[in-house]
């Protein structure tokens, strides 16, 4: 006999999570290791316990189930439940094993669990495309107003009015907040069309200014309340001054 | 550009009204300087040509000298320069159109009677001036009052499209489901709770069914649509939801536009259901002299997702209140340290509608 798959549950309703554990319970080959009620604690306790399966919801306190499924490592197999299927095509983006529809039947339980198990029990692994994740867990049309960083088995949740600056170090980005930096894995052009192009400026090739964080602007330099000095290019000027004449 | 010229065919009747004109000036012509009839009309018909046109300046005046009654003194002024400005050239036409006819017709001793003709023709031209500003100021006006018409036709159209959004927004799927969900998890554990569900999420329906044809409803309807939406959110949110209602009696009433009240409670739900610790979503409708006032209350927990205030819901019922209200009803929100609160200042007066 193979090993019990271990499950984790994220969702902000009692309710629907007491249907996941009666439609789970018929299942011996899986056991439930932890449900919760937001993103924030699912992504954080998944990153401790591992699990094999998690069934997400998606519009969740804190975090939402893009966020949170972003931050998981190693990646699970991921069954969606969601109430409406304006995220479906998010979800098949990422590499989703299903997408439940709320109410749905044991019957279609059933069958995104035995899928789900495959994929778990598969030599490869689930396969998620991280920076997919990333870049579908805000909804479109809107600028991200916060980012999730994991650090070891830490998470963090920055808003990002309080972010300084970004600097791009290879494949990762070390957002400055307060004098304390967090590395993230992602791309400061993915990274800067996510973020209020009339708020964050890539002044530089590697760096990305909070322009509320501006203190003065010197040939070649932008030096931030912080008193850091961020180099300047030309082109970062020109779309500097362009953004602060915009403002006056 | 002068709408006369602008308005395609504008020109030929207002040419056509300057030929009475014509024959006036030589009538004057006649009589002042003793001309003969054929003479006379040679003599003005060009030059009534020509004062059309040079009439059609007038516009460019008008535009610059908008009539305001702060200033009708410097408006005269203006007009009267103008118009001098404008005769003195019809003068000089005059004296150029003489010479030209004098040689054609052969009308010996015409130019020595320019002295009579000139002060004829310069009042004149100074009268019809003026008379063509005025004619400048009524196209001006009628255009204005078509802009305007256009304006708030258009404003028209704004509001009745907020109106159908605001309205389209109230039918929420996510609530729906949600609850059906619910109710699909009850009815193993939980029969007679179950079925409660069934009955709560019924009623909802069933109040919110043809709201949205209707102009007004009682503010008493609209309470007791939040009050049950309030109660299905509970059946699903469980102990992580609280609600305290406090309606002073006498309101029952007033008229609201339907459904004002149902963006602002799904919010304070959604925000108060995910406070970390559970919250409390308190609904309080005051009767002050003149105007209700309603308040609702929520937790709200600092970096969640949707910074209150800027979200589209809010800025709709805002524009609801201002449409059905006009100036008399305003909505507010502020957040306080752990708290969001939205309150709503409404007239009680008859005959809001």
């Amino acid at each position: 006999m193979e090993r019990a798959l271990r499950v984790l549950i994220a969702d902000d309703e009692p309710l629907a999570r007491a249907l996941l554990k009666e439609f789970l319970s018929s299942h011996p080959d899986v056991e439930i290791c932890g449900e919760f009620e937001n993103g924030f604690d699912a992504a954080r306790a998944a990153l401790a316990l591992k699990p094999d399966i998690v069934l997400l919801d998606i519009e969740m306190p804190k975090l939402n189930g893009f966020e949170a499924l972003e931050l998981m490592d190693p990646q699970p197999a991921v069954i969606f439940t969601t109430a409406y299927d304006q995220y479906a095509v998010k979800a098949f983006a990422v590499h989703a094993v299903d997408y439940l529809l709320k109410p749905f039947d044991k019957g279609r339980f059933d069958e995104a669990l035995k899928r789900a198990a495959r994929t778990a029990r598969s030599q490869d692994g689930p396969v998620v495309d991280a920076p997919a994740v990333a870049a579908l867990a805000r909804s479109p049309q809107k600028h991200l107003t916060r980012i999730a960083i994991k650090d070891g088995s830490q998470i963090t949740i920055l808003p990002s009015s309080r972010i300084d600056y970004i600097e791009a170090q290879d494949d990762y980005v070390r957002i400055v907040s307060g004098g304390k930096g967090h590395m993230k894995q992602q791309t400061l052009a993915s990274l800067e069309s996510a973020l209020d192009p009339a708020r964050f400026i890539r002044v530089h090739r590697s760096y990305i200014i909070n322009v509320e964080k501006l203190t003065r602007l010197e040939p070649g330099t932008a030096i931030l309340i912080c008193g850091t000095e961020i180099p300047v290019s030309r082109a970062g000027a020109s779309r500097l001054r362009e953004i602060l004449s915009g403002r006056r | 550009m002068n709408p006369i010229l602008h308005r395609r065919g504008g020109l030929w009747p207002y040419l056509a009204l300057w030929v009475p004109f014509g024959g006036i000036l030589a009538l004057l012509l006649a009589a002042s300087a003793d001309l003969a009839p054929s003479t006379a009309l040679l003599v003005s018909l060009p030059m009534a040509a020509v004062y059309a046109f040079l009439c059609l300046s007038s516009w460019y005046v008008c535009k610059a000298t908008p009539p305001r009654a702060a200033n009708y003194g410097r408006m005269a002024l203006t007009l009267l320069t103008a118009a001098a400005i404008a005769s003195c050239l019809w003068v000089l036409a005059l004296g150029t159109l003489v010479n030209f006819v004098s040689i054609v017709k052969d009308a010996a001793g015409l130019p020595e009677r320019m002295p009579q003709m000139v002060p004829v023709v310069f009042s004149l031209g100074v009268l019809l001036y003026l008379l063509s500003a005025a004619l400048h100021y009524v196209l001006l006006m009628l255009d204005e009052a078509a802009k305007a018409e256009l304006e708030k036709a258009k404003a028209r159209e704004l509001a009745r499209e907020a109106e159908l959004t605001a309205l389209k927004a109230q039918v929420n799927p996510h609530f729906l489901f949600n609850s059906l969900n619910s109710i699909s998890s009850l009815t193993s554990h939980d029969p007679a709770k179950a079925r409660e569900m069934c009955t709560l999420l019924a009623d909802y329906l069933r109040k919110t069914l043809g709201l949205s044809e209707r102009r007004s409803v009682r503010l008493s309807e609209e309470i007791s649509l939040a009050q049950n939406y309030l109660a299905v959110e509970k059946v699903r949110f469980g102990e992580r939801l609280r609600f305290a209602g406090e309606i002073d009696p006498g309101v029952e009433d007033c008229e609201v536009p339907p459904l004002l009240l149902q963006p602002l409670v799904e919010n304070a739900i959604k925000h108060g259901a995910s406070a970390a610790s559970g919250g409390e979503v308190k609904l309080r409708v005051k009767k002050r002299p003149g105007e209700i006032e309603i308040r609702i209350e929520n937790p709200f927990e600092e970096g969640e997702e949707a910074p209150p205030g800027t979200g589209l819901g809010l800025r709709l019922v805002a524009q609801r209140i201002r449409s059905f209200y006009g100036a008399r009803g305003r909505m507010t929100h502020q957040v306080e340290p752990g708290r969001f609160l939205v309150e709503l200042s409404l007239p009680m007066a008859e005959g809001t509608h």
